[in-house]
């Protein structure tokens, strides 16, 4: 007679066997999906898609999500590998001393004109002239330098012979100009200043939005073509290796234009808003210059 | 020689009064804040903002802060419009041709701003009042030019 036991311990073994690499598999692919999971949680977590994230909680704004947003910059001053400086708007970071701008320079249009009026930066230079816009800023003779000649705003830059050129341009000309053509004469005015000043690093700002009131009275000065045109600046500031500053964010309200409590024409501010403005800029500068 | 002692006085105190008068009557001596007060109590201004030691030398080039004993300018606040009141106190009256022509470079230096971005500003900067008395230089930019006009001379 066949030992039971032994036919039993047979079968257990075999089960047991059985089980054990079933067991084995088991786990194996346990812990290949855990693996996933997790994976699938950074990456979904993670940093590297801002521009998706940004559009998608506010479908036509470059801004909105990212000031105050989780810095995208490392927390040390070590340099990124790549372009990764250029390729996101600047983020938040401590506030810089008035000094780092003793050496820099404003450019722009009668938006920026006002720094000089209303900014805490008495320390800074601002090379700006009302009317001034992309398609005249090359040619027009609109600012006086030391001498008191009138000359374009890039010559009177180069004699300043700045560490650091920040650009508004872009409010006039956006209701007659196509934003191709915009970005076009962006890169020739980048072109100029940077060949000038090659020594100089470039902070790009996004344009401002516009009232509500103002869009309604205007024929193609409006908010979709202005964060058109802003979302374009950021690529154009990554490609040209600049960096971007948002001030569009810092000063849209939450509806995305600008409030009519803080600008009389729909498009300038009061004083007020230059201090919004000027402390944004200084808490989003390059932590690497 | 009574008559010859009196008749001499009075001929000398006729003399004397008439070369008196020859010369500029005292006049007024406001404060230029108050005279910009004063035009801009006149008429209608867009917000206007004052200028500073730091900002002034910007906007009107080849000025001399150290030939001036004091002044007031204004500009509209939000960049948008051209209007402006600026007063000018020379510490010299030697100088008040030269800031009178600094004064006619800043208004050219509107036009030019002005007149292909908001052309409307233009009859404004056209008709600005540019006038000086005793030290004094004023520019204003603004819409009703008498009103201002007869605001700023009734300082002085």
């Amino acid at each position: 007679m066949a030992d039971k036991r032994s036919v039993f311990n047979k079968k257990a073994k075999t089960y047991k066997v059985h089980l054990n690499s079933s067991l084995a598999g088991l786990s194996t692919l346990a812990l290949f999906l855990v693996a996933a999971l997790v994976l699938s949680i950074v990456w979904l977590f993670s940093g590297n898609d801002t521009n998706k994230n940004i559009i998608a909680q506010r479908p036509d704004s470059v801004s909105s999500s990212i000031s105050g947003s989780q810095s995208s910059q490392p927390s040390s001053s070590k340099l990124p590998a790549g372009d990764e400086r250029f390729s996101k708007p600047l983020a938040q970071s401590a506030m810089r001393e008035t000094a780092y701008f003793t050496d820099a320079v404003f450019v722009g249009d009668s938006i920026t004109t006002g720094i000089d009026l209303y900014s805490s930066l008495t320390n800074t230079n601002v090379v700006a002239s009302t009317g001034i816009n992309l398609e005249t800023v090359l040619t027009a003779k609109s600012v006086r330098n030391k001498a008191g000649d009138k000359v374009t705003i890039p010559e009177a830059v180069k004699e300043i012979a700045p560490k650091k050129i920040y650009i508004m341009l872009g409010t006039n000309g956006i209701d007659w100009m196509s934003v191709d053509s915009m970005i076009d004469q962006y890169q020739k005015v980048f072109d100029t200043l940077k060949k000038d000043n090659q020594e100089a690093i470039f902070y790009i700002q996004s344009i401002p939005p516009v009232t509500k009131q103002k869009e309604k009275n205007s024929n193609g000065l409006n908010l979709k073509k202005i964060n058109e045109f802003n979302l374009r600046l950021l690529k154009f500031a990554e490609k040209n290796k600049a960096y971007f500053v948002d001030v569009h964010s810092a000063l849209a309200s939450e509806d995305g234009y600008l409030s009519p409590d803080i600008s009389t024409d729909g498009v300038h501010f009061n004083s007020s808003v230059y201090t919004s403005w000027i402390e944004y800029v200084r808490r989003h500068t390059s932590r690497y210059e | 020689m009574k008559k010859t002692v009196i008749c001499a006085l009075l001929a000398l105190t006729l003399i004397t009064t008439a070369f008196c008068s020859c010369g500029e009557k005292p006049g007024k001596t406001p404060a230029t804040a108050d005279v910009a007060a004063a035009i801009s109590d006149s008429t209608e201004f867009s917000e206007l903002m004052p200028l500073n030691d730091n900002n002034i030398t910007r906007r009107y080039y080849g000025i001399d802060l150290d030939d001036i004993e004091e002044y007031e300018a204004l500009v509209c606040s939000s960049g948008a419009l051209a209007d402006e009141i600026s007063v000018f106190k020379m510490k010299e009256k030697d100088d008040v041709e030269d800031m009178l022509e600094v004064v006619r470079e800043r208004k050219q230096d509107l036009y030019d701003m002005f007149v292909d971005y908001v052309p409307d500003e233009i009859n404004k900067i056209e008709n600005a009042v540019i006038g000086s008395n005793g030290n004094y230089v004023y520019f204003i930019i603004c819409s009703d030019r008498a009103k201002a006009k007869a605001a700023a001379e009734g300082c002085f």
